[in-house]
C-alpha cells in the first residue's frame, strides 16, 4: 500500500486544544450566508475561552489522566463524532448531570453480548417494581441520551427492551455476567434459534476477580434459514455469524454491493472518533468523579462496621 | 478522479469487482413493520379460532384498524379476518421499533375478543406488556394472561 | 508599524487604519413590508434574498490580511482584550448601586413589556419530571449580552421603523438594542464602532431590538443575564428557520406528488394550480420557491431550569426554529394567558440586577415538577386500599 501513504496526509490538531477545529476542511460546511442567523460553530467555542468574553467560565484543570479504558467502560460520554452537532458547554453540562446520577445509581460495566438483570419503577405492579434479564444486544446514545437494548426469549416470545440509561426510574442495574462477543451489536440474534436468547430471570451472577480482562465469548451464532430481518450476507464486518449456504443468484449479487476497500479509508475512521487529546480532557471529569464515588463507599463501609 | 480512488478503481477491475454498481440508486427506508390494513398478525390466545388459523395456513389479517391513524399499535382495537369470518381483536404485541420501557416483539400478536370486548380464549401464554394495564377496558384480557413484560 | 501600533491605542482609531468599507446601520432594521389582501395569507416581500454565488460573496476583510507580523498581531490583540475588560469594568461600576448606579426602576404596570435576551441553542436534551416522565429541554446559552442602546418613545417615533409601519407606537413604546457576543473591534465599520462608543460598551457580533415600554427602560452597557428570566416563566422564542434552499412543492408544502411507478412523466409537480378554465391563478397558490431561512416564533415555552453559572436557560421545547448556534430572540410571552399570570406575578424590570438578592445567587435553579440528578431515584408510592376500593366500585357502577 505504498502508494495509500504517499496520497494521504496526516493532520495537525489544532491551537485550540481540547476541542479539535478542523478549519481548514470544513470552513465552507459553515461559513455563515447572508441573511443567516446563527453563530459558525468554532466561532462560538472561541468567543467562550477569549477575554472578550465578559460572562467567561474558567474551566477547573483537573490533574489525574484517565487509564484508556474509560472509553470503552463510559462510552456515553464520548460526544457525537460530528462537529457540526456539537457544543462543549452542552456537553459539560450534560457530563455533569450523568455523573450526578452515577453517584446516586451504581451504573455498572457492561460491553455487548454481557447479561444484566434491570429492575425499573412500575406502578401498575402491586410490588411497584418489575424486573426483566436480558442479553445486551445494542449500546447506543451521546450524553444523557445513552440507552441500552436486552433481549430475552420468554414462554416461546422473543422480547426486546430498550432502556434510558440515565432514566431516574431504573432502580437497579445488575450485570449478571460480564462479557463480550465478536460483534458490536448482536440484532442477528433475532434471526438465530431461540437457544442463544434465552435467559432464565433467576440466573445468579457471575463476578470476576477486580482488574481482571473482560472474556471475549468467541462463539459462532449459527442463523435459521432465511428469510431473515437484514441481509447477514451483506455484513462482512460481523464476525459472531455462521452464515448457511446461500443461493448462487444472492451471492452473486453481493460481489456488487460489497465494499472491500472500506476497511482502508483512513479518513472515514478518523471522523468517526473523537481525538485522544479531547478524550483524555473528557474522562478527567470520570476520574474525580471516581474518587468520589470510592470515598462515598469507604464512608458507608466505616459505617456499616461502626 | 483522485491518485487514491484511481487506485482503488484499479483494483477493483483486476478483482472482477463491480465498479460502479450497476443497479438504479433510489433511496429505500429501513423497514417499519406497522400494522395496517392486510398485515398478518399471530392470534395468541388459546380459542379455537386462532389455532384453527395457524394450522390452516391462512394467517389472520387485520381488516380494519379502529383509530383515526390507521396505524395500530398496543393496545388498539382491530376487525380481523380468519377462517371466513369477522372477528375483533386487541393488539399485544408489535415487532415495530417501540419506545423506550416498552417491550418489542419478535412477533406481532393479538387477543381475541367479541362484540362485548370479553376475550375468546382462557388463557395467554405469552407475555405481555406492562403498560396495557393502565387500561381499564382491558382488564378482562388482563386477567387470563400469565406473565407481563 | 509596531511603533504605530503603539501610538494608536484606541480602538476608534484602529478602525481607521484598515479600510473596512461596510457601512451598516444597525438600528434601522430592515422592515418587513405586509400587503393587506382580502385572503388569509400574507405575503412577505424583501425578508430574504439568495445568497449570492461563492464567487461573489463579498468577505469581510480578513484580520490575518492585515499585514501584521506575528508580535504585532499577538500585541494588539492583547490591546483589544484590555480595552474590551476595562469597559465591562467600568459598566460594572456604573451599574453599581453604590456609584452612579442603574436608572430609576419603573414599576410594573397592565401592558408593560419588558426586554427581551438574545440567547444561542446550544443543543436538546432529555430530562424527567419527578413522576418519571420524559421531556426534552433545549439548552439557550445566553452569551454576553449587554445593552447597547435605549431610544425613548419620542426617539424611537423618528425611525422609519415606527414612522411608516408602526404608527400606533408613536410616543407610546421605547426601544432597546441588546447587543449579543463580542467581536474584534477591527472587523467593524467606523459607523458601527461609533454605536458602541456612544455608552461605552464593548463591540458586540450581533444586536437584536426589543420593543419595550417607557417603565421597563433600560440603561445602556447594562448586562443581561439568564437570571433575566425566572424558572416557571413562559417566553416566546423566536428565531430563523433552517435554510432548505430552493426546494419543490413536495418537500416545501407536503403535497403527495404522483406514483414512482406507472406514470407517464408526474412524479413531483404540482399538478392544478388554477381551477377551470380560466386563467386566474390565486395569490398565496403554493409553488416551488425558497424554503427556510425566516423569522418564526414559537411561543409559550416553559423555563424548567436556569444555570447562572453559564448562562444557560432550559426550555420546554423541542422545535425551536434553526440550526445549532442559531440566535434566539427570547422575550416574555404574548400569550394572553400567560400575560395574565403575570400581571398576578410580576418579573423584575428592567431586568434582574444581581446586586438586588440578598443572598449569593445559586448556580442552578429548578422548578419543583423537574427531576434533579442528585435525587433518590423514583418510586411509585404503594397504593393506598380505600382508593382501590373507591376504584373497583366505580367499575362496579359501570357496568
Amino acid at each position: 500500500m505504498a502508494s495509500l501513504k504517499t496520497s494521504c496526509r496526516v493532520l495537525q490538531t489544532s491551537r485550540h486544544l481540547p476541542v479539535f477545529n478542523p478549519r481548514a476542511f470544513y470552513r465552507s460546511y459553515d461559513r455563515p450566508q447572508k441573511g443567516h442567523e446563527k453563530v459558525p460553530s468554532w466561532t462560538i467555542e472561541k468567543h467562550r475561552d477569549s477575554p472578550l468574553n465578559a460572562t467567561r467560565v474558567e474551566s477547573e484543570r483537573l490533574r489525574h489522566a484517565a487509564p484508556t479504558e474509560f472509553r470503552y467502560i463510559f462510552p456515553e460520554f464520548l460526544p457525537h463524532p460530528d462537529w457540526k452537532k456539537r457544543d462543549r458547554v452542552a456537553e459539560k453540562l450534560q457530563r455533569r448531570d450523568m455523573l450526578r446520577r452515577r453517584l446516586v445509581l451504581d451504573i455498572p460495566e457492561f460491553y455487548v453480548g454481557s447479561i444484566l438483570g434491570v429492575t425499573v419503577a412500575d406502578q401498575h405492579v402491586p410490588s411497584k417494581q418489575s424486573r426483566f434479564v436480558g442479553i445486551c444486544i445494542h449500546r447506543d446514545g451521546h450524553g444523557l441520551r445513552a440507552n441500552f437494548t436486552l433481549r430475552n426469549h420468554i414462554d416461546g416470545q422473543g422480547v426486546e427492551i430498550k432502556y434510558d440509561l440515565y432514566n431516574p426510574t431504573l432502580q437497579n442495574i445488575e450485570v449478571l455476567k460480564l462479557e463480550k462477543r465478536l460483534d458490536e451489536e448482536l440484532f442477528y440474534l433475532r434471526d438465530a434459534p431461540a437457544t442463544h436468547s434465552t435467559i432464565t430471570f433467576d440466573r445468579k451472577p457471575e463476578t470476576l476477580p477486580l482488574g481482571a480482562t473482560v472474556p471475549v465469548n468467541m462463539k459462532k451464532i449459527p442463523l435459521n434459514p432465511p428469510p431473515w430481518t437484514q441481509r447477514w450476507e451483506k455484513r462482512e464486518d460481523l464476525k459472531g455469524i455462521d452464515l448457511p449456504e446461500l443461493p448462487e443468484k444472492r451471492m452473486r449479487k453481493l460481489s456488487q454491493i460489497v465494499k472491500p476497500w472500506e476497511k482502508y479509508d483512513l479518513m472515514k475512521e478518523y471522523r468517526k472518533n473523537i481525538s485522544e487529546e479531547e478524550q483524555n480532557e473528557i474522562f478527567k471529569e470520570v476520574v474525580q468523579h471516581h474518587t468520589r464515588v470510592e470515598k462515598k463507599r469507604h464512608q458507608e463501609r466505616l459505617k456499616r462496621m461502626t | 478522479m483522485s491518485a487514491v480512488a484511481r487506485y482503488f478503481h484499479s483494483r477493483a477491475v483486476t478483482l472482477g469487482l463491480c465498479t460502479r454498481n450497476n443497479t438504479r440508486h433510489f433511496s429505500t427506508s429501513l423497514p417499519l413493520c406497522e400494522l395496517r390494513h392486510m398485515s398478518r398478525v399471530n392470534v395468541v390466545d388459546n380459542s379455537d379460532l386462532g389455532k384453527n388459523a395457524k394450522t390452516s395456513g391462512k394467517p389472520a389479517r387485520i381488516v380494519h384498524v379502529y383509530n383515526k391513524q390507521g396505524v395500530a399499535r398496543i393496545g388498539d382495537k382491530v376487525l380481523l379476518a380468519l377462517e371466513k369470518q369477522k372477528v375483533k381483536g386487541i393488539i399485544v404485541g408489535c415487532k415495530q421499533k417501540q419506545k423506550h420501557m416498552i417491550p418489542k416483539f419478535d412477533s406481532n400478536n393479538v387477543v381475541l375478543i367479541d362484540e362485548e370486548d370479553t376475550p375468546m380464549g382462557s388463557r395467554i401464554n405469552v407475555p405481555i406488556p406492562s403498560v396495557l394495564r393502565k387500561k381499564e377496558e382491558l382488564a378482562k384480557i388482563l386477567a387470563i394472561s400469565s406473565r407481563f413484560v | 508599524m509596531a511603533s504605530t501600533c503603539r501610538s494608536l491605542c484606541s480602538a476608534g482609531v484602529l478602525a481607521k487604519c484598515f479600510s473596512i468599507s461596510q457601512t451598516r446601520c444597525i438600528l434601522d432594521t430592515k422592515p418587513f413590508v405586509r400587503v393587506l389582501v382580502p385572503t388569509h395569507y400574507q405575503q412577505q416581500r424583501g425578508v430574504r434574498k439568495r445568497p449570492p454565488e461563492p464567487f461573489a460573496r463579498k468577505r469581510r476583510a480578513r484580520i490575518q490580511d492585515s499585514g501584521l507580523s506575528p508580535a504585532n498581531e499577538s500585541f494588539l490583540q492583547e490591546v483589544i482584550a484590555n480595552e474590551a475588560m476595562s469597559k465591562v469594568e467600568e459598566l460594572a461600576k456604573m451599574n453599581c448601586p453604590l456609584k452612579d448606579g442603574p436608572w430609576a426602576r419603573g414599576e410594573w404596570r397592565k401592558g408593560t413589556k419588558r426586554t427581551g435576551v438574545v440567547g444561542v441553542k446550544i443543543g436538546c436534551v432529555p430530562h424527567w419530571t419527578t413522576k418519571g416522565k420524559k421531556m426534552y429541554l433545549t439548552m439557550l446559552q445566553v452569551l454576553d449580552n449587554h445593552v447597547v442602546e435605549y431610544l425613548t418613545p419620542d426617539e424611537f417615533a423618528q425611525t422609519r421603523f415606527v414612522q411608516e409601519f408602526h404608527p400606533k407606537m408613536k410616543g407610546k413604546l421605547g426601544a432597546v438594542f441588546v447587543g449579543s457576543m463580542g467581536i474584534d473591534p477591527r472587523r467593524l465599520s467606523p459607523l458601527e464602532l461609533s454605536l458602541f462608543e456612544k455608552h461605552g460598551v464593548p463591540p458586540k457580533r450581533k444586536v437584536f431590538k426589543f420593543v419595550v415600554t417607557p417603565n421597563a427602560a433600560i440603561r445602556p452597557g447594562t448586562p443581561l443575564f439568564a437570571s433575566h428570566f425566572r424558572v416557571g416563566d413562559y417566553v416566546d422564542l423566536q428565531a430563523k428557520t433552517i435554510d432548505y434552499g430552493f426546494q419543490g412543492v413536495i418537500k416545501k408544502h407536503g403535497f403527495k406528488g404522483g406514483r414512482g411507478h406507472g406514470t407517464t412523466r408526474w412524479f413531483r409537480r404540482v399538478g392544478s394550480i388554477a381551477p377551470g378554465r380560466r386563467d386566474v391563478i390565486p395569490k398565496g397558490q403554493k409553488m416551488p420557491g425558497y424554503m427556510g431561512n425566516k423569522w418564526r416564533t414559537l411561543k409559550g415555552t416553559r423555563i424548567y431550569k436556569i444555570d447562572t453559572k453559564y448562562n444557560v436557560i432550559y426550555v420546554k421545547a423541542s422545535t425551536i426554529p434553526g440550526p445549532l448556534h442559531a440566535y434566539v430572540r427570547i422575550m416574555d410571552s404574548k400569550l394572553p394567558n400567560r400575560v395574565r399570570e403575570r400581571e398576578l406575578d410580576p418579573p423584575p424590570i428592567p431586568t434582574f440586577y444581581p446586586q438586588d438578592s440578598p443572598e449569593p445567587i445559586p448556580e442552578e435553579i429548578y422548578h419543583p415538577d423537574l427531576f434533579r440528578f442528585d435525587m433518590e431515584s423514583i418510586l411509585f408510592p404503594p397504593d393506598d386500599p380505600a382508593l382501590e376500593k373507591k376504584k373497583k366500585s366505580k367499575t362496579a357502577q359501570k357496568k
